[in-house]
């Protein structure tokens, strides 16, 4: 079986604090992580090739800074990586970014299953997996928790609207992996050595994948950052139990938390 | 020069903070009353490799040398000092000297199963007469046809408690004193005569198992003879000299928690109106603490450059200890002051941090010893021989 | 209408144009019960005010759904519905709902097409968009128009909502847009409205490929603390471990985990991995339930991050409530067995 995981290196949202009474966003911290879900869609990959065997490819398009996002994956028990990695691809706009990957993805056929995250946690995004299943013309399956193979037979737990519901997909298949999904394991310390010292990261250029500079054209623009307004602290309520509750309860609807 | 971290330095580091964040610093306060590192622990670190850092893979090891070692112990010291200390005596000490002297067929069989974490390592000096004056010691080892009969006691023994394999230090040759006297066996604790005595109660990294091993006519084959017969004074004084740079970089860790945690604090604590951390005097200790931590982290990392390239690194490593222990020790007790009262609180981590770092300024070699360690190195380029 | 007299009036280019422009705001809707889903009437009301502000019709699009909820979103501000039926489509399958409503947008052309960020529209709107080589902005938290340019304003969370920005496709159309349900207000109904609702029935669409099999009854991992939107955190003011219980199934109802802070776990009630604050788990929960927390420090600097904080405690000058988002003055365990209560007799 053949696995590609298409990942996205993002700067980690711990180490960027917004100032919403000053309206500015501050990067304290630069570091570089692979995206939380698409770390979790690597894990999922890699449990499918513990059961039962499989060649996991990590992909990722993005700056030559993804390198160490690969590197990663293949301290984590990826076989092989590629990155897309081109000063044409800069500033690239979702559609596009989803376009190439499914370019490269075609150009690393055959194989079974199409893994990615859900969601981005930096833009937010959350388009991605269902564009490749469209361009690749595979049958999707999203929002996925658990991955298991039975008989040829991809068997998901996935969430629909919230709750757990089982789904099953034949192969080739794409399945975004849920932010929510298991935790990815620690990579060993060996392999992180070796993923340095002796793997290879390939790198395509948009050449390679035959994109065209009028494919490559953003169509998305800017136009600016709202900043919600900031907590309104320290109010202070008291009354009988039922009352409370029912205040707390009126706030928890009143911010879409239940 | 050069002092960037090799790419794949970054992602250990991340991983082994990712993995001393999340599995062992909520730990570290049962640790540290239940006076254990708990087995799970050490098995999930041994599974990522964190029990053979320095080590080739060939034999186990994650490959990473002394520079990866350091950046674990670095890391590990941050959230907990006995997890640290547990590491450090099997990594740095006790399977160290079996990595340094052993044969090919000994670190096959020892050293494997040691860097994979399957074993747990100690390393055998002092004794209860034998501590700074090591060529003091009475363990005796007597030949007996092919094998050598294991006789002595062993004091304050790290990870006396739990080790598999032990380095043990005995006198071969009364006569002979440290240059030739003394050799260094591999014994292994489940051999008939090996017991665990005395089990000290500390003051601090109370989670590291600490005591007195005592050897009852054990019979050790002459292949367990680590190095070469009559130069076990080397294989010990080679063994210590590169654990004192990974201890260093453990007091590193230390010394950063406790700046990291004094920050937090005085962004948080308000007296007088206003978060402390505006106090001048804060902000002095603070300016202290970050200086002296980032004159110890050039000495550390420096130091296991030298080690990795191959360099005489006996000072530095010396140094490393030395000045790594005091650091700590400082650092750590000025973030007690500032917490104040709550600092002396057994509900907050500065207090065990401060009664954990007290043993960095005495074990692997008193400071006093590191002074006489880098004067004598110093001297000797100056033409002087000095005596212990 | 006689189409050479309106050819003879507007020139034969002009009208060329007219055919191919994209033109009208369509919302993919959803029927949950009785009717519609009150993300579905909100994002019609949205539509509504877009569509006059570019002066186009706003259309609805159901799938397998009763004429009665057709005639719903148009009392919502639709002025056309389109009912889709056919084999394939009687209930979810993304290859056969995709096909159809590609069609329908093909023949339609749309200038924009909205969904709710429901598990529904974060099926079609990618594949469909992906399809038309079109836009398409996820989880919107509001919507606008650039008249100028006629082309969608998108407001997009970022950092998970710390932020927003505003996005714009000046060119592409049609454009796509999947918005949060629940950020929108709840329009008001017009029965009176005026509208036509159109079956729209097709008869060779694709099969699924994924077949759905029904809920999942097994455990799932629960995540650690530190990535868990929601957590009902005990202190030492919980009284007891009934209060403590009381605790555990309140955030089993909000689908959130249990904590506590050091007083609780020096009483047994939680474990090592349940804490919360300088010396455990730092967290950044979207809700933080603290019952019977004072709030010192310690624990404060765990939950720094948190969207939402929500105090109970009896006594009024507890630290933690100038932190709160709202501070109860209340016997934590009382507050706690009625939050229960109550939530036991809403309908899910």
């Amino acid at each position: 079986m053949r696995i590609v995981v298409a990942i996205k290196q993002i700067l980690d949202p711990e180490g960027i604090t917004v100032n919403r009474r000053r309206e500015r966003i501050f990067i304290n911290r630069e570091e570089r992580i692979i995206n939380p879900a698409d770390k979790c869609a690597l894990e999922a990959a890699l449990r499918l090739k513990d059961a039962h065997g499989a060649e996991v490819i990590a992909l990722s398009l993005g700056k030559p800074a993804a390198d160490d996002a690969l590197r990663e994956a293949l301290a984590m028990g990826a076989d092989s990586a590629v990155l897309i990695s081109d000063k044409a691809l800069a500033g690239m706009d979702a559609p596009t970014a989803a376009m190439v990957l499914a370019r490269a993805i075609e150009r690393l056929a055959p194989f079974d299953l199409v893994l990615a995250g859900q969601t981005a946690a930096d833009t937010g995004g959350d388009q991605t997996a269902g564009r490749l299943a469209e361009l690749l013309g595979l049958p999707q399956v999203l929002q996925a928790l658990e991955l298991s193979l039975d008989g040829g037979r991809l068997q998901v737990v996935r969430l629909w609207d919230g709750k757990p519901v089982r789904a099953a997909v034949s192969l080739p298949a794409l399945v975004a992996v849920s932010p929510l999904a298991p935790p990815a394991r620690y990579p060993h310390g060996a392999r992180i050595m070796n993923a340095y010292r002796q793997m290879q990261v390939s790198v395509w250029t948009a050449q390679d994948l035959g994109l065209t500079p009028e494919e490559l054209t953003p169509n998305i623009e800017s136009r600016g950052q709202v900043f919600p307004p900031e907590r309104e602290l320290g109010t202070v309520v008291e009354g009988p139990p039922a009352q409370m509750a029912g205040e707390i309860l009126s706030l928890l609807r009143m911010r879409r938390l239940i | 020069m050069d002092f960037t971290l090799p790419k794949e330095y970054e992602l250990l580091r991340r991983m082994i903070r990712d993995f001393a964040r999340q599995e062992i610093a909520p730990l570290a306060k049962r640790v540290d009353v239940q006076e254990e590192v708990p087995r799970e622990v050490i098995r999930k670190a041994a599974e990522l490799g964190m029990m053979g850092v320095p080590f080739p893979q060939e034999y186990g090891g994650m490959g990473a040398g002394e520079l990866g070692y350091c950046i674990l112990m670095e890391e590990i010291g941050k959230v907990c000092t006995s997890t640290a200390t547990v590491i450090g005596a099997h990594t740095g000490i006790g399977a160290m000297a079996i990595y340094l002297d052993g044969t090919p067929e000994q670190k096959k069989k020892y050293l494997t199963p040691l860097a994979r974490g399957e074993k747990i390592a100690a390393f055998a000096l002092t004794e209860a007469n034998a501590g700074s004056d090591a060529a003091a010691i009475r363990t005796r080892a007597v030949r007996d046809g092919d094998d050598f009969i294991l006789t002595g006691s062993k004091m304050f023994i790290t990870n006396g408690p739990i080790a598999d394999i032990v380095s043990v230090m005995a006198v071969t040759d009364p006569s002979l004193g440290p240059r030739g006297g003394i050799t260094a066996f591999i014994v292994e604790m489940d051999w008939k005569g090996c017991s665990v005595g005395k089990v000290e109660d500390k003051m601090g990294i109370r989670g590291s198992g600490t005591s007195e091993l005592i050897f009852n006519e054990v019979r050790v084959p002459k292949e367990n003879i680590l190095g070469q017969f009559g130069a076990g004074f080397v294989t010990f004084m080679k063994t210590l000299d590169v654990g004192r740079v990974s201890l260093g970089a453990a007091c590193l860790g230390g010394a950063q928690a406790a700046l990291e945690r004094s920050i937090q604090w005085a962004k948080a604590r308000t007296q007088f109106g206003k978060a402390i951390v505006h106090n001048q005097s804060i902000q002095w200790m603070i300016a202290n603490m970050a200086t002296e931590i980032e004159a110890l982290r050039s000495l550390v990392y420096r130091t296991a450059w030298m080690v990795d390239t191959g360099q005489p690194f006996t000072r530095y490593a010396a140094m490393c200890k030395l000045y790594g222990s005091e650091v700590a020790s400082r650092c750590i007790s000025q973030a007690v002051q500032i917490y104040g009262a709550l600092g002396y609180s057994r509900d907050v981590e500065v207090e065990r941090m401060f009664r954990d770092a007290r043993i960095a300024e005495i074990f692997e070699g008193t400071n006093e010893i590191q002074r006489i360690v880098i004067a004598s190195d110093i001297m000797r380029q100056e033409g002087v021989r000095i005596s212990p | 209408m006689d189409l050479d007299f309106l050819q003879s009036l507007m020139g034969g280019e002009e009208m060329a144009a007219a055919e191919t422009a994209y033109q009208d705001i369509w919302v993919v809707g959803e029927v949950s019960g009785e009717g519609l889903t009150p993300a579905t009437r909100a994002l019609l009301g949205k539509a509504r005010d877009m569509a006059n502000a570019l002066g186009v019709y706003v259309k609805g699009v159901l799938f397998s759904a009763p004429e009665s909820a057709g005639s719903e979103m148009i009392s919502y501000g639709a002025d056309t519905v389109y009912l889709l039926e056919g084999a394939g489509l009687e209930s979810f399958a993304v290859e056969p709902y995709a096909e159809a409503l590609a069609r329908q947008i093909e023949s339609g052309r749309p200038e924009i097409v909205l969904f709710n960020a429901t598990s529904l529209g974060g099926e079609l709107a990618p594949r469909l968009a992906a399809r038309f080589r079109a836009p398409l902005f996820t989880h919107c938290m509001d919507l606008g128009i650039d008249e100028a340019q006629r082309a969608l304003l998108a407001t997009v969370p970022r950092l998970g909502g710390e932020y927003y920005e505003i996005l714009i496709s000046p060119s592409l159309r049609p454009q796509f847009a999947t918005v949060e349900p629940g950020v929108l207000p709840a329009p008001f109904a017009d029965p009176y409205r005026f509208g036509s609702v159109e079956r729209v029935t097709f008869d060779d669409l694709p099969a699924g490929r994924v077949e759905m099999l029904g809920p999942y009854a097994g455990g799932l991992p629960e995540p650690p603390l530190s990535r868990s939107r929601v957590i009902v955190c005990v202190g030492r003011g919980v009284q007891d471990t009934e209060g403590v219980e009381l605790a555990r199934r309140l955030a089993a109802k909000l689908g959130g985990q249990l904590a506590g802070t050091r007083g609780a776990l020096d009483e047994g009630w939680i474990s090592e991995e349940q804490l919360v604050g300088m010396a455990g788990r730092t967290v950044r929960p979207a809700l933080y339930i603290a019952c019977g927390v004072a709030g010192a420090i310690q624990h404060m600097l765990g939950i720094a991050k948190t969207e939402c904080l929500i105090a109970i405690n009896t006594d009024p000058k507890a630290e933690i409530f100038p932190y709160a988002d709202l501070g109860v003055v209340a016997d934590a365990k009382a507050v706690l067995e009625e939050l229960n209560k109550k939530l036991d007799n809403t309908p899910a």
